[in-house]
C-alpha cells in the first residue's frame, strides 16, 4: 500500500467522518426541530382548551348566552387542530371528547332556551350538573392528556439528544480510532523507511559502498531503496574500475617514472659519454692549432676550425638535449618568482651579447607567480637568445615583454624587431631540431623553443607565434593560474 | 486482561439470574368482566407480563363488576375490575353485600379512558327509535351498573318518566338474547355487547342517540390488606398493566385477535369498539370528578350522605406513584 494511497484514504476517511457529522446534525437538528414545531401545537392546543374551560366556568357562572359564539368556535378550532398534532391519534379520547363537550353544550343551551320543556326544576338543575360535570372531565382530561403527549415530545427530544450523543460516540470512537490506527501506522512506516534511507545515505556517505538498503513496504519508499541500491552498485562498480584504472596507471606511472629515471640516467651518462670525446677533439684540434699552426696551411687551419665548431656544436647540442630531457623533473617546492626580477636575470645573463646588438629590454608589470625558477627562466632565457640570436644586422635590438592578466592564465608576450619568421615556418620552429638558418654559422641547435614549448605545455599553458619575415616576431605563451 | 473481563461478565450473569430467582412469586386473584376495557389484563396474563414481575395470576371472569366487587369483599379476589357504581355501592351501601367489614377499599388506578362504552340499543321493527318511543316498554341493563346511570341520564335529558318504563335487571349476554327473542324491547349495555347486538340484528336494531356521552371508568380495586398480606403486588400489577397497555398500541392486530379469542365476540366488532377506547394508567382529577358525580346520584337514589364521603381517601397513590407518577394529576 503506498504512501500515497494511505495518505488519500486519511483524507476520505477525514472527509467522511465530517460529512457524516454534519448530514447526522442535521437530521438530528431537522428531528428536533419537528418535535419543538409539535410542542408548539400541543401548547396551543392545551392553551385554547385552558381558555374553553375558562369560558366554560364563566358560561356556567353568567349563564349568559353571549358565549355561546366564542365557546363553539373555540371548540371548532380544537377539533381541527387535533388533527394536526403528531401522538394525538393514539388517544380515541382525543377524537371523542370535543364532540362530546360540543353535545354537552348544546344540551346546556338548550335547557337555557327551553326551561319549560324540563317541567321539574329538579331534573333540569341534575340534568345541567351531569352536562357540566362532563364538560369539565373531559376539559381536564384534554388537558391532561395533551400535557402528557407533550411531556412525550420533550421525552423525544431528549432521546434524540442521546441517541445523538450516542450515535456520536459510537460512531466517532471507531472512526477516531482507525483514524489514529491509521495516522500511526503511517506516521511509523515513513519514519521507518526515512530512517533506513537516511542511515544508507549516510553509511554509502562514509565510503561503505556495500550498504544497501531494504524496505519491504510495497510503496514509494521502497521504489526510493530500489533506486538508491542501484544507484549504490554502479558507485561501486564505477569506483572499482576507477580504482582498477588507477592502479593501471599507477603502474604504468611508475613504469614511466622508471623509464624516465632510466632515461635521465641514459641521457646523463650518454651526455658524459658523448661530451668526454668532444672535449677530447676540442682540446687536441686546439693544441693542433697551437702547435702545428706554422705548419699547417690556410686550408688545414680551416679544417680545423670546421672540426672545433662542430665539436662545439655537438656539444651545445648535447646540453640542449640534457636540458629537454629533464623538463618536468623539478626539485624542490614551488616558490613565489617576481617574473620582474627573473627577467633582469635573464638579461644579465645575456648583458654581453645584448650589447654587441645594441639591444633594449623593456617589460610590462610583469606578475608574481608560484612555481618553479628554473623552467620559467629556462623560458625567458630562450626567447631573449633566440631574439638576439635573430636580430637584424646593422638595427638595434628591441625586446618588450608583454603581459596581460586573463580569468585562469597569465599571457605573455616577448615581441622583438628581428629578422621574423616565414608563416610557413610557424608549426616547424616548434619541433625539436628544427632551425631556419642552415647557411648561418652561429644557427642555434633547434632544440630552443622546443624546450620553450615543452615547458609552457608543462605549465598547462599554450605557445603561439605572430610574425612576418623582415617584421619582427612575438611569441605569446600563457601560463594556468595556480 | 480478556480473562477479567470474562470474569466480570460471568458474574454480572451470574448476579443477574440470582437476581431474577431471587423475586417471590405472589398468587393474585383477579375479578375481571368480559368487556373490551379488560384487554389489557387479559395480553398481560398471555403474554406473561404478570409473571415476569412475579405474579402467579388467576383471573375469574365474571358477569359484571358488580360480581367482582361482592368477590372481593367476601375475599375471593384480591383485586377487582370495575366501574365507578359499584365501587360506591360498596363503599356506601351497607346493604350491598352480605358481609360488610368495614370499608378498607382502595382504588389503585382508574385503566381505561372512553367516552362511548355505554349504548343504548332499541328494536327497531317496534318503530322504537325516538327517545318517548321507550314509554311502556321493557329495557334491560345490569342494575346498579353503569348502564344504569347512563340510562338515567338518558331519561333525564328527555324529560321521560322512568315510571313509564318496565326495567329488568339482566346480564349482558341476558340482554342480548331477550332482545333478539323480543323478550324487550331494548337494553342499555356496555360495549362490545352493544355493537354486537347491532351487528347480530342489522334490520332489527337501533341506537339510541343521546346528548350526554358517558364518560367511563374502569377501577382497578383492592384492599388495603393486600399491602400488608401481599408485599409489592399492587406495584408489580400496575408495571404489568402498564406493559400491557405499550403492548396494546404497538401490536393492535395481535390484540384484536386476543380479544376476540377471550370475548368470543366477531372480529368486526371488536375492530369497530377497539376505536372507542384508550388504555390509560392514571389517577385524574376527571376520576374524582366523575366519581364525586356518582356520589351525588347515589344520593338521588336513596343512599344518605353519599356525598359525604372524601373520594381521596379511598385512593392508593403509593403503587402509582411508584410506577408511572406521571399518570397522577390529581391535586392533594
Amino acid at each position: 500500500m503506498s504512501v500515497r494511497f494511505r495518505l488519500n484514504s486519511l483524507v476520505i476517511l477525514t472527509i467522511t467522518i465530517i460529512v457524516s457529522l454534519y448530514l447526522y446534525v442535521l437530521k438530528i437538528t431537522s428531528d428536533i426541530d419537528n418535535e419543538l414545531a409539535e410542542i408548539e401545537k400541543i401548547d396551543r392546543f392545551e392553551e385554547n382548551v385552558t381558555r374553553l374551560n375558562l369560558l366554560m366556568e364563566y358560561f356556567i357562572a353568567t349563564r349568559d348566552i353571549k358565549y355561546t359564539n366564542s365557546l363553539l368556535t373555540l371548540i371548532n378550532e380544537l377539533d381541527k387542530a387535533k388533527d394536526d398534532i403528531a401522538g394525538f391519534d393514539r388517544f380515541n379520547l382525543l377524537r371523542q371528547s370535543i364532540p362530546s363537550v360540543k353535545k354537552a353544550l348544546n344540551l346546556l343551551l338548550k335547557i337555557e332556551n327551553n326551561p319549560d320543556f324540563y317541567s321539574s326544576e329538579e331534573d333540569r338543575i341534575q340534568l345541567q350538573e351531569r352536562a357540566l360535570v362532563l364538560i369539565r372531565s373531559d376539559l381536564r382530561q384534554l388537558m391532561s392528556l395533551a400535557f402528557k403527549t407533550s411531556r412525550f415530545r420533550q421525552a423525544n427530544i431528549r432521546n434524540l439528544q442521546v441517541e445523538q450523543r450516542g450515535y456520536i460516540l459510537a460512531t466517532m470512537i471507531p472512526f477516531i480510532l482507525l483514524f489514529v490506527a491509521i495516522i500511526y501506522r503511517t506516521q511509523s512506516q515513513i519514519l521507518n523507511s526515512l530512517s533506513k534511507l537516511r542511515v544508507g545515505a549516510k553509511n554509502l556517505a562514509m565510503g561503505n559502498l556495500d550498504e544497501r538498503i531494504e524496505i519491504e513496504s510495497k510503496d514509494e519508499f521502497a521504489e526510493l531503496a530500489t533506486q538508491f541500491n542501484t544507484m549504490a552498485e554502479k558507485l561501486e562498480s564505477t569506483i572499482e574500475n576507477e580504482r582498477v584504472i588507477n592502479q593501471h596507471l599507477e603502474s604504468k606511472t611508475e613504469e614511466l617514472k622508471m623509464s624516465n629515471q632510466e632515461l635521465e640516467q641514459f641521457t646523463i651518462m650518454v651526455s658524459n659519454d658523448l661530451q668526454e670525446p668532444l672535449r677530447m677533439v676540442n682540446s687536441f684540434m686546439k693544441l693542433l692549432e697551437n702547435k702545428y699552426s706554422n705548419v699547417l696551411d690556410e686550408k688545414g687551419l680551416m679544417y680545423i676550425r670546421y672540426a672545433s665548431d662542430g665539436a662545439k656544436r655537438m656539444k651545445q647540442t648535447i646540453l640542449d638535449l640534457l636540458e629537454y630531457s629533464k623538463i618536468g623533473n623539478y626539485e624542490g617546492e614551488k616558490t613565489l618568482i617576481d617574473l620582474n626580477h627573473l627577467v633582469d636575470e635573464v638579461c644579465a645573463l645575456q648583458a654581453r651579447n645584448l650589447k654587441k646588438k645594441d639591444g633594449t629590454v623593456t617589460l610590462d608589470k610583469l606578475p608574481r607567480i608560484v612555481a618553479h625558477h628554473l623552467p620559467l627562466f629556462q623560458i625567458f632565457q630562450h626567447l631573449l637568445s633566440n631574439s638576439i640570436h635573430y636580430s637584424k644586422v646593422n638595427e638595434p635590438l628591441y625586446v618588450h615583454v608583454g603581459y596581460e592578466e586573463m580569468h585562469d592564465f597569465h599571457k605573455f608576450s616577448f615581441t622583438d624587431n628581428g629578422i621574423g619568421i616565414d608563416p610557413i615556418y610557424h608549426e616547424k620552429i616548434f619541433v625539436i631540431f628544427q632551425t631556419l638558418d642552415s647557411e648561418s654559422s652561429n644557427k642555434g641547435t633547434g632544440i630552443g623553443l622546443a624546450i620553450i614549448k615543452k615547458i609552457v605545455n608543462y605549465l598547462e599553458g599554450d605557445i603561439s607565434v605572430e610574425s612576418k619575415a623582415g617584421e619582427g616576431t612575438s611569441f605569446v605563451f600563457t601560463l594556468k593560474k595556480n | 486482561m480478556i480473562s477479567r473481563i470474562s470474569l466480570i461478565f460471568l458474574f454480572a450473569s451470574f448476579a443477574a439470574c440470582t437476581n431474577k430467582e431471587s423475586i417471590e412469586v405472589i398468587p393474585l386473584k383477579i375479578g375481571v368482566t368480559a368487556f373490551v376495557g379488560e384487554v389489557a389484563t387479559f395480553i398481560a396474563q398471555e403474554k406473561g407480563f404478570f409473571a415476569d414481575e412475579g405474579l402467579d395470576v388467576s383471573i375469574k371472569i365474571n358477569n359484571s363488576g358488580v360480581e367482582s366487587m361482592k368477590q372481593l369483599l367476601d375475599g375471593e379476589l384480591d383485586l377487582a375490575h370495575t366501574s365507578e357504581s359499584p365501587f360506591l355501592y360498596a363503599v356506601l351501601d351497607s346493604n350491598f353485600h352480605i358481609n360488610m367489614p368495614d370499608s378498607d377499599l382502595q382504588i389503585l388506578a382508574n385503566m381505561v379512558l372512553s367516552n362511548r362504552i355505554q349504548k343504548i340499543i332499541t328494536r327497531k321493527k317496534l318503530g322504537i327509535n325516538q327517545p318517548r318511543d321507550l314509554e311502556g316498554k321493557k329495557v334491560a341493563f345490569v342494575k346498579n351498573s353503569q348502564s344504569d346511570y347512563h340510562f338515567d341520564s338518558f331519561l333525564l335529558e328527555n324529560n321521560i318518566d322512568i315510571s313509564k318504563i318496565t326495567t329488568l335487571d339482566y346480564t349482558p349476554e341476558l340482554q342480548k338474547a331477550a332482545l333478539k327473542n323480543g323478550d324487550v324491547d331494548a337494553v342499555v349495555v356496555w360495549e362490545p355487547h352493544g355493537t354486537h347486538l347491532l351487528e347480530l340484528m342489522p334490520d332489527d336494531s337501533f341506537e339510541m342517540q343521546t346528548s350526554l356521552t358517558y364518560s367511563s371508568l374502569w377501577l382497578a380495586i383492592s384492599t388495603r390488606s393486600l399491602e400488608e398480606q401481599k408485599p409489592g403486588a399492587s406495584i408489580r400489577y400496575l408495571r404489568s398493566l402498564l406493559r400491557a397497555h405499550e403492548y396494546i398500541y404497538n401490536n393492535p392486530e395481535q390484540v384484536i385477535a386476543l380479544t376476540v379469542e377471550t370475548t368470543r365476540i366477531p372480529e368486526s366488532v371488536i375492530r369497530k369498539v377497539r376505536q372507542e377506547i384508550d388504555f390509560y394508567l392514571s389517577l385524574s382529577e376527571r376520576m374524582i370528578m366523575l366519581l364525586e358525580w356518582q356520589q351525588l346520584w347515589l344520593e338521588k337514589r336513596g343512599i344518605k350522605q353519599a356525598s359525604a364521603i372524601k373520594i381521596n381517601d379511598y385512593i392508593n397513590y403509593k403503587p402509582m406513584e411508584e410506577v408511572a407518577p406521571t399518570a397522577i394529576s390529581i391535586i392533594r
